[in-house]
Order: structure tokens, then C-alpha cells, then sequence
């Protein structure tokens, strides 16, 4: 308010109010901005003998809002981020928010959790590599390779929020389960990148000060209370397929005996049973292939494979969840369009692809040879 | 006013009132009469010599949007008369907050306008329009302005001070 709107009796309430009506427009959640003027003054109205007295005016006090240094980091991740081994950009995705009364520029960095509670369940156990922490340039939520490239936020204003990543890979040959934890921690820097100085207790008045007034985030070890840092937590947990493979074989048959308890003779027909099972609490497996090298004993004379086990022309059956329904599925022996072929993807060798496992699924592949 | 002193006789009393009442008016308006002084301030805890802490009120200087800050209002009758109906008005700072029950005033009784100062009520009294002819309760942070009235003259030299407290939005 400035004094000059109550010099005039007549027009002190009017103007008062217009300016009133004014500062609720200009409120924001961080508050009034730093440098402002706050400036107030107070008539006394009177009488002497029954005259009114003309309006007599303060002084006007005032003083000069500081710069309040807040910031919030929060991941936006609403559980562990499932990640697969091998994998070179898995990205945790965090929000960075200016919540103090100027515009800042934010360091970042990203700091691994060392064997300490996860954010979302369960302990850190490793590491990833390659990590770097990068902002969502284009504004999209989503880290794009290549686009978002800056490493800090640079002039955020007052109320601002911007997204940031932290992208790494994930080691190959970490299992279903393992958990690699990282905080987020963000500093509040001057708009041209220098370290912010909060002002000690003897300042000058109607100078701006600076006030840190953040709280502590999930990172104790690097991030206090008022410190103009905060940070939040979070993770990459392993999720993939562990696939398990065993054969066994039966005797089908064989030239005296038939199929009536066969024996493991010469001419008799053996059924192998490749089976492939994906543990359960992992994730799916797709693509997988299926292939059994017989080059060794078909060369020494041992086994032959058999070309019609499952009808004229085919030599392999497959059960699988994602192929016939789940039904036993026999497959030609040439290298066509159905899943598999014997000798025509690799010599002397039973090939079946294209099979999906979920979590807990197993398929069987089978074959039949003839023993020479 | 006591016009009557010094007046030595009745064929000089008439001129002689209109002069004093004349310079009793200059006077007041010219700032000689009732005058105030307003300050603004902070608490700030600090240890004392004891190690205890403490609060103490300090300029306010060091303000960021949340902090508490407290306008005094000093008030002086420098005149030789006694100031009648005073009242004291005062808006709240843009960007700034009213304190709910924080206004303070001796002997006096305290009202609140949220209408930019064309109308006071006590608290209870004052509802702000929502729309479609409908009001609702005002509360603290709608009052625009505060007025102390006082309930009695404030006599020849006599000097006080009325408060409030606001908070930085």
C-alpha cells in the first residue's frame, strides 16, 4: 500500500480497496516474490470540539520480502521401476518443484542407495552402471535419448516444476528380485549456477536476504533440513524370465516287443521330452528357441532321427501355452512357416522358436529317434 | 478546547473564540494534533546471555512468504485538547495476511471491513458475496482492512499504541 491513497479523505477508501482486490490476485503457492516492497500506513481519523479533524496519515513502514530457498524432489514412480538385465536406459523418473519465491537454477545429482532399505520394499543390492541424471528437455514425461541432454535445471522459476531422469543400465546377469535404490538429490543454485549463501542473522534491512527453508529429504546422509537441498528415493527392480531346461526319453517301442515294455534295443524307437519352464515371480519370455544338437550321435552311427514320429512328415511336436492353444502342435520337418524343422536351421539339429512362457509356464518339446 | 482561559472580557470573547477555534483547526491539520508513527517488526527466538532462548522484536528484515510480521501503531495527541471519536484505520499490506485475533488496542473497540474499507463489523458480522446473491462467513484472510475506535477521548499528550500481526503470503 502506498501512503499517497490516504491523503485525500474522499478517495482513501476507494483507492484502499482497488488495491486490496489487487493482492489477491497476485498470491501464489510460493508465496510473494522475493525483492517485493511490502509497504503500510494507518490513518487516524478525530474529532476537536466536535469538528473532524482532517485524516492524519503515518508514516510508511515497510520492508523487503527475502528470497526463500525451498525445493521438493519426488519421484513420480508409484513402485520399484521393473528392469531388465542388459538393458542400457532404464530411467527413474523423478519431479523437481521450485516451492521458495524466486527463480533458481537446480544442480542434480544422483547418489546410489548402498545396501540400504529400498523406497519401495526390500533391501539395494547392486548397483547399476552408466548412470547419468538428465532433465525432460521437451516437457513430455518421458526421457528421450539424445533430446534430453541437460544435467541441471537451469532458471526455474517461482511455483515451477520440471521432470527429471535418472537413466542407467542394468548390469546383465542380475536376477528376478535384485534391487538397485538411488535418491535424486537436487540443490538449489543461483540463477547464474554459483552455491547459494543463506544470509547469517546480522543482515541489512531492506536488503534481500536469503532464507533456506526446505526440509529434509529421503537422502539423510547428503540432504538436511535447510540446507537448499532435497532429494527423493527411488528404484530399479530386477524382473526377468528364468528359464530352466531338462530332457529325459522314453523307449516307445521297439522291433520285438512293440510297445508293450520296449526295450532301449537296436531299431527301437526312443521319444525325447525337452522341456523349458519359466519360474514363477518373473516376467515373460518370448521368442524362445528350442534347439537340440544330434550331429554327435547321428554321426557315430547311434541314433537316426525319425521323420514321421508324429504323421508323414512330421518329426517334432511342441505344446507350448501360446501355440495351437496350448494344445500339442506337430510340426513339419522342413524349414517352413510352423515353429520348427529338423536339420534345415542347423544340420542334424531339432530347431523350434517362436514359444512364450509368462511366469510359471513350462512347454515341451518332443522328437522321436530310431536306435541303430 | 478550554476557550474560556485568558479571555479578559465579554466585548473581546467573540473575536477571541473564532481565532482559537480557527488556529485549533490549522493546528490539528497541520500535523500538531493527533500524530502517528508506524513500525514493522519480527520475532526472532534467540539465546540470551543465560542460554536461554528467548523472543525478541526485531525490525523486520529478514521476511519470506509464511513469516509472521507485526505492524505497531504509535499515536500521540500533541495538541492541547482532547482528541474525540478517534479511530484508526489501516489496510492490510498487499501480500500480506491478517492474523486472526491478533489485533490489539486498549479500550478500544476493534472491527474489520472486507469490502476495501467502506463498511466495518466486528468478525461475526462480516460475510463475503460467493455469487448469485449468496454469502458466505468472512474469515481472517478476507478482512482488507482493520479500524481501532476508540471508546474514549484521548486526552492532551496522551500517547498509546494499537497492533496486529499479519503473515507474508
Amino acid at each position: 500500500m502506498k501512503i499517497s491513497i490516504f491523503i485525500k479523505a474522499g478517495t482513501a477508501l476507494l483507492a484502499g480497496m482497488l488495491l486490496a482486490v489487487g493482492a489477491v490476485s497476485t498470491a501464489s503457492a510460493a508465496g510473494t516474490a522475493s525483492g517485493t516492497t511490502i509497504s503500510n500506513s494507518a490513518t487516524v481519523g478525530y474529532q476537536v470540539s466536535g469538528v473532524s479533524q482532517t485524516p492524519v496519515n503515518s508514516n510508511v513502514a515497510t520492508f523487503v520480502v527475502d528470497t526463500k530457498i525451498d525445493l521438493t524432489v519426488a519421484t513420480t514412480d508409484t513402485a520399484a521401476v521393473n528392469v531388465t538385465p542388459g538393458n542400457t536406459a532404464e530411467v527413474l523418473t523423478f519431479t523437481v518443484t521450485n516451492t521458495g519465491n524466486a527463480t533458481q537454477d537446480f544442480n542434480l545429482s544422483a547418489i546410489a542407495v548402498n545396501g540400504g532399505a529400498a523406497a519401495f520394499g526390500g533391501t539395494d543390492n547392486f548397483d547399476a552402471t552408466g548412470v547419468n541424471v538428465y532433465v525432460d528437455g521437451n516437457g513430455n514425461g518421458t526421457y528421450d535419448a539424445g533430446t534430453d541432454t541437460a544435467t541441471s535445471i537451469d532458471n526455474l522459476a517461482a511455483d515451477g516444476s520440471a521432470t527429471v531422469f535418472i537413466v542407467a543400465a542394468i548390469p546383465a546377469g542380475q536376477v528376478t528380485g535384485d534391487i538397485a535404490s538411488y535418491h535424486l538429490l537436487a540443490e538449489a543454485r543461483a540463477t547464474d549456477g554459483s552455491a547459494l549463501t543463506e544470509t547469517t542473522a546480522a543482515d541489512t534491512a531492506g536488503s534481500v536476504d536469503i532464507v533456506f527453508a526446505d526440509g529434509q529429504g529421503s537422502d539423510t546422509t547428503n540432504d538436511a533440513s535447510r540446507d537448499a537441498k532435497h532429494s527423493s528415493q527411488d528404484d530399479y527392480k530386477v524382473l526377468t524370465a528364468a528359464l530352466s531346461v531338462s530332457k529325459s526319453s522314453a523307449v516307445v517301442s521297439d522291433p520285438f516287443n512293440g510297445t508293450t515294455n520296449p526295450k532301449r534295443i537296436p531299431g527301437a524307437v526312443v521319444e525325447y521330452t525337452i522341456q523349458i519352464d519359466n519360474a514363477a515371480g518373473g516376467t515373460s519370455a518370448t521368442n524362445v528357441t528350442v534347439s537340440d544338437d544330434l550331429g554327435t550321435e547321428i554321426g557315430n552311427g547311434t541314433i537316426a532321427f525319425k521323420t514321421d514320429g508324429y504323421g508323414a512328415g512330421l518329426g517334432i511336436q511342441v505344446t507350448a501355452p501360446n501355440i495351437n492353444g496350448g494344445t500339442a502342435q506337430n510340426l513339419t520337418n522342413a524349414g517352413d512357416t510352423d515353429q520348427g524343422d529338423f536339420g534345415a536351421t542347423a544340420a542334424n539339429t531339432v530347431t523350434v522358436n517362436g514359444i512364450t512362457l509368462n511366469a510359471g509356464e513350462s512347454a515341451t518339446v518332443k522328437f522321436q529317434v530310431t536306435i541303430q | 478546547m478550554e476557550i474560556s482561559k485568558g479571555v479578559p472580557s465579554g466585548w473581546r470573547f467573540f473575536p477571541a473564540l473564532l481565532l482559537l477555534v480557527f488556529c485549533a483547526g490549522q493546528a490539528f491539520a497541520g500535523g500538531k494534533g493527533m500524530t502517528l508513527k508506524i513500525m514493522v517488526e519480527q520475532e526472532v527466538t534467540v539465546t540470551n546471555e543465560k542460554g536461554e532462548k528467548e523472543t525478541r522484536r526485531v525490525a523486520a528484515n529478514k521476511i519470506v512468504p509464511g513469516d509472521e510480521v507485526i505492524y505497531t501503531i504509535h499515536y500521540l495527541n500533541s495538541s492541547s485538547a482532547p482528541a474525540k471519536g478517534v479511530f484508526i484505520t489501516i489496510p492490510v499490506a498487499e501480500h500480506t495476511r491478517y492474523r486472526n485475533e491478533s489485533a490489539r488496542g486498549a479500550d478500544t473497540e476493534i472491527t474489520f471491513s472486507v469490502d476495501g474499507g467502506k463498511h466495518f463489523a466486528a468478525p461475526d458480522h462480516l460475510a463475503v458475496p460467493v455469487g448469485n446473491g449468496r454469502q458466505r462467513p468472512a474469515t481472517a484472510a478476507d478482512y482488507t482492512h482493520i479500524k481501532w475506535k476508540f471508546n474514549a477521548p484521548v486526552p492532551p499528550g496522551a500517547s498509546g499504541a494499537v497492533s496486529y500481526r499479519a503473515v507474508l503470503e
